[in-house]
């Protein structure tokens, strides 16, 4: 089992390195110059190839991603340390190291995944055991009618409505972003409360499209396990009827929703990407979009990277947490 | 939208084997099998409507998608009269004539004209169009009376019927979703084949031939799949120029998102073959001799329908969400053409939205078009599995 | 003479499906007394599970049915108990094993859990005592090392030792009836004998009963006392082993008999029972049996009455309108020599 975990965990640092030069490679065969944005006629050449030359652009593009992984650095051709010593590379938009203007949004970004994943499964998985045990009734039905709309109703479609009714009408709650124009005046509760409030419809919007599909599958995979022999078994056993549900079928039910896990986790990062850009939140997903327009080269390779780490850790997450639950798996 | 069946293809792939010499009472079979499923019919009902809009949007929009009217940006729905005001009797339906005029701080306004009536009426002949592409016509389902003429120098005079309201160019909004219709039902069938080419391709050889060949490609299926979705999505969509024209931009979308959508087809269709490939009568016919190019064509082929209908009509959705997005962030079609992610577009200015709450519209139609495949997707899968758990 | 351990009595039994309603079980009545093992047997479809099933009220209720009859434990009629009650029946007094032992046992609980789990909730010990009292058990069905196998998930043994493990399981409260529903047709030949002279070991030593389902009779011929045949959900036929295997009365039973090949008769074709088992949707009018009946044909009574079970020779039970006019077929020695002493 520990030769297979670091086995895939090495398979994960391949991939997360060739997901890096995809993306450098696919930035360099887009059309523009990078940071053409900023070009404006009134500026110097030498300005501009003073630019060049502080972003690196001037070099061969193998040389400009070799000096991002911080290649470049070790062999002293450079004075920047590259991603090898955790410096991202300089953002041609902001100008400023790449990690500072990350990190807020991956913050942001990070925030309002986790609560989104605590509430979806929190609620999606109670929920999608009751319609199973409660299977043909009426809070089945109605479960699955609401899940059909979950999982059919785009996310920004969602999103908007609720902005419509919530923020424009009714003027609950505001209109996007993260914070409001005065939070840095706020003192700590009123601060705290502010950030709810703008966390409430990109929460909503997600948990529930991630809800409807995970109380499905969940329902299913209950169902499927209270089809089986053993279900049969332990109620021939004697065994009350909430512990043949709650003890012995729910524990089989419950693993490939464990793996889900990591997948729902891995696939938050990006789901929640074009919501992050209609609703106007700062978050990893509007930088990424910014960042192509803007064709900021060391911020586009940077988001990526972190968008394919949050996605190979998921899905390491999720292998390794099945062979953890099932006892039947086994891995040479 | 995650599938997990497409995580768990390799050990779910139960694909209700039939034997190729039944498979002529397949598709009858199936037909009687999903009619009892009422909501994979209703998705059914709901596709035809959808289609038929799509087919006939030329007919059935009262005004072109790019027929602007700067004197009518944002009017509402316009308001359609039943009953005749004084004698409140019910009448033939109709509308006032809109009244642009100039008031005396020299600002362009518009007021209604309750002295005309403009009558609702059907096949009325309006702006020329290629019917179904071929026939040279002037009607369209409905449209109003013309409005009294212009006199020179006088106001002028609109008659309108915005079923949906017009957005910021004058342009009706219902004309615009009828026409926007061509791409979002058409994008997911055009991508999804693609996808399916290439994914049955794939997957087809990987699960057929096995060791190295499989190898290689499931590592290449696994990157693509592990790279994070959307943002792939926009990096590619960033390959070609941002401002390219619509045809151009509507194939390099459908692309894009094929690309991104194979390897999932791919995994599934593998997972088929491999627990196909593994029966019986597989190991007989290459007993008696068969070569492989027959052996899959006649025997694991037809076997895989029934999986393969579900998980491509289900994937569908996939295409339409993701022209949807790519247009709602200005990357997808473009101006004039309409298409309902770019017509969301300008929802997303809250303070338009809030004053114009019609552009909204679209987005109904989007959900619609999802839910309607994912039902029949849903009714397929039970017709297909009668033994799995339904509801 | 006693008091039967187990009776039903017009046992009726029917599942609402997408075609309507049908009954697979109709006033089905049998009985069983203690240290008796009663063999049910028929082809698959004729209701022999589902009436195992309803002894345990395990018919799943939104389908299922019980619409009449009584099933009377030592009197007690289980139809009628709470369910509270009709628990600590199961697993306690009457307990129950099944045919496919790769997917009887739950695969995510050791063999430990699952045996102590029954155990606890049935006797009055504690943890240490359930754990001796499983291992105890999984010695007494002849498992090596049963401490290291307490352990053990199911996936790590064989089929033959999770059917034992099974019987452990069943076996580790004391009932006084087992009910086994064909407990060797997943195994292989070997294990099978091996299984079931472990159940006749094992009822000797605790003077139980068991309802033994099977289609097998070469299995009947070895472990049953009485046997009960059954049809379209009735008992057609019922006799001890000896005057079933040596006199059948009953037409159903006799092709039975005659569909089994006998060692050195060379035959050139085996004989069948022409037709196939009654959909229980579309049950024939009269008795069940008359379309594929080789003995009468086209009998009037046969074709619109359905015969009563009548005591036909010395507890011997046939339902047939005709029975005394057959002659039964004769029996062959290989069969003999599997009859128990």
């Amino acid at each position: 089992m520990r030769s297979y975990i670091i086995r895939r965990c090495l398979f994960a640092v391949v991939l997360v390195f060739v997901a890096t030069i995809i993306s450098f490679t696919i930035l360099k065969m887009s059309p523009g110059k990078a940071g053409a944005e900023d070009i404006n006629p009134r500026l110097s050449k030498k300005y501009i190839e003073e630019q060049e030359r502080i972003f690196g652009l001037n070099r061969s593009p193998v040389s400009q991603y070799l000096s991002w992984l911080g290649v470049m650095h070790l062999i002293g051709k450079d004075d920047r340390g590259g991603l090898i010593q955790g410096d991202l590379g300089l953002s041609l938009k902001y100008k400023q190291p790449v990690a500072k203007v990350i990190g807020p949004r991956l913050v942001a970004t990070l925030m309002l995944n986790i609560v989104t994943l605590v509430f979806t499964w929190s609620v999606a998985i109670p929920l999608g055991i009751w319609a199973a045990v409660k299977q043909y009734k009426l809070p089945d039905k109605l479960l699955s009618l609401f899940s059909f709309t979950g999982m059919s109703l785009p996310g920004f479609f969602l999103a908007l409505i609720m902005l419509w009714i919530f923020a424009s009408h009714l003027q609950w709650l505001p209109s996007g972003g993260l914070v409001s124009l005065d939070h840095d005046k706020m003192r700590l509760v009123p601060a705290m409360q502010d950030y709810l409030r703008h966390l409430i419809v990109p929460v909503v919007v997600l948990t529930f499209g991630a809800l409807a599909s995970l109380q499905r599958y969940a329902r299913g995979n209950m169902l499927e396990v209270l089809r089986e022999q053993y279900v049969i078994t332990a109620r021939a056993k004697g065994l009350s009827e909430t512990c043949v549900i709650y003890k012995h079928a729910l524990r089989n039910a419950i693993n490939p929703l464990v793996t889900m896990l990591g997948f729902e986790f891995a696939g938050l990062f990006g789901g929640a990407a074009l919501l992050e850009n209609v609703i106007n939140y700062p978050g990893m997903g509007q930088l990424i979009l910014e960042a192509l327009r803007a064709k900021d080269q060391s911020m586009v390779m940077s988001t990526f990277l972190i968008g394919s780490i949050m996605l190979v850790i998921g899905n390491l997450l999720a292998e390794i947490l099945l062979a953890a639950v099932d006892p039947r798996v086994s891995y040479v | 939208m995650s599938d997990p069946q497409a995580a768990f293809a390799e050990t779910s792939a139960d694909a209700g084997a039939i034997d190729p010499q039944r498979a002529a009472a397949f598709w009858p079979g199936l037909w009687r099998a999903f009619r009892k499923s009422r909501m994979g019919l209703f998705g059914l009902g709901l596709l035809i409507v959808l289609y038929f809009i799509t087919i006939f949007a030329d007919c059935l929009a009262p005004y072109g998608y790019d027929d602007e009217t700067r004197d009518l940006q944002w009017a509402p729905p316009s308001p359609l009269h039943c009953s005749d005001p004084q004698s409140g009797r019910w009448c033939r339906p109709f509308v006032y004539p809109t009244r642009s005029y100039i008031d005396e701080n020299f600002n362009v306004k518009q007021g209604q004209d309750t002295t005309h009536r403009c009558y609702l009426r059907f096949f009325v002949q309006g702006d020329e169009h290629l019917f179904l592409g071929f026939f040279k016509t002037r009607l369209h389902l409905f449209g109003v009376d013309p409005p009294p003429a212009t006199v020179p120098g006088g106001d002028t005079y609109f008659a309108r019927l915005y079923l949906m309201g017009s957005d910021i160019s004058g342009r009706d909004v219902f004309s615009r979703i009828c026409y926007g219709s061509r791409i979002s039902m058409s994008i997911g069938i055009v991508g999804e084949t693609i996808s399916l080419i290439i994914g049955a391709l794939i997957g087809g050889l990987s699960g057929y031939y096995l060791g190295t060949v499989d190898n290689i490609l499931q590592r290449i299926c696994e990157i693509i799949m592990l790279l994070p979705g959307f943002y792939l999505l926009l990096m590619l969509r960033f390959l070609f120029p941002a401002d390219l024209s619509s045809v151009y931009v509507y194939f390099c979308i459908t692309i894009i998102l094929a690309f991104i959508g194979w390897p999932g087809l791919a995994r599934i269709i593998r997972g088929m073959v491999l627990s196909i490939r593994g029966l019986d009568y597989i190991q007989a016919a290459r007993a008696v001799g068969q070569n492989n190019f027959r052996i899959i064509v006649r025997h694991i082929l037809p076997n895989t329908y029934g999986f393969l209908i579900v998980s491509v009509t289900m994937g569908i959705p996939g295409y339409i969400l993701g022209e949807s997005a790519l247009s709602i962030l200005g990357l997808g079609i473009a101006e004039p053409i309409p298409s309902w992610g770019n017509m969301l577009q300008q929802a997303m200015d809250i303070t338009e939205l809030d004053q114009h709450p019609w552009v909204l519209w679209p987005g109904l139609f989007i959900f619609l078009a999802v839910i309607s495949f994912n039902l029949m997707g849903d009714g397929l899968r039970d017709a297909l599995d009668p033994k799995r758990t339904k509801t | 003479m006693p008091d039967p351990l187990l009776s039903i009595e017009n046992l009726t039994i029917a599942f609402d499906t997408e075609r309507g309603p049908i009954e697979p079980v109709r006033q089905l009545s049998l009985a069983i007394y203690p240290r008796q093992t009663v063999a049910l047997v028929g082809e698959s479809g004729c209701g022999k599970s589902v009436t195992a099933m309803a002894v345990l009220r395990l018919i799943p209720q939104p389908p299922g049915k019980y619409l009449g009859g009584q099933i009377k434990l030592n009197g007690r009629d289980l139809l009628a108990l709470p369910e509270p009650e009709m628990r600590k029946v199961r697993g306690k007094d009457i307990a129950m094993i099944f045919q496919e032992p790769m997917t009887s046992l739950n695969p995510v609980f050791t063999i430990g859990d699952q045996i102590t789990e029954a155990v606890l909730l049935h006797q009055n010990v504690n943890r240490r005592q359930a754990d001796q009292i499983a291992e105890q058990s999984l010695k007494d069905v002849g498992i090596a090392d049963p401490g290291q196998r307490l352990r053990e998930y199911p996936h790590q043994m064989s089929g033959g030792m999770r059917q034992r493990v099974m019987i452990a399981m069943a076996l580790s409260c004391q009932p006084k009836l087992l009910i086994a529903d064909e407990p060797t047709t997943a195994l292989d030949v070997t294990i099978q004998a091996q299984i079931l002279e472990l159940l006749r070991k094992l009822q000797r030593e605790r003077g139980m009963s068991i309802l033994l389902i099977t289609h097998d009779l070469g299995v009947v011929a070895g472990n049953a006392d009485m046997v009960a045949v059954m049809y379209a959900g009735k008992i057609v036929e019922f006799a001890s082993v000896y005057d079933l295997f040596d006199r059948p009365q009953h037409p159903y039973t006799k092709g039975l008999f005659r569909a089994v090949p006998k060692l050195g008769a060379t035959v050139a074709r085996l004989q069948t029972i022409p037709g196939t088992v009654p959909n229980p949707a579309n049950l024939p009018s009269g008795c069940k049996f008359h379309p594929r009946c080789a003995e009468m044909n086209g009998d009037a009574l046969c074709k619109n009455t359905e015969p009563e079970l009548r005591e036909v020779a010395k507890k011997q039970w046939g339902r047939c309108h005709h029975i005394e006019k057959f002659t039964a077929s004769p029996i062959t020695e290989p069969m003999l020599d599997k009859i128990r002493e």
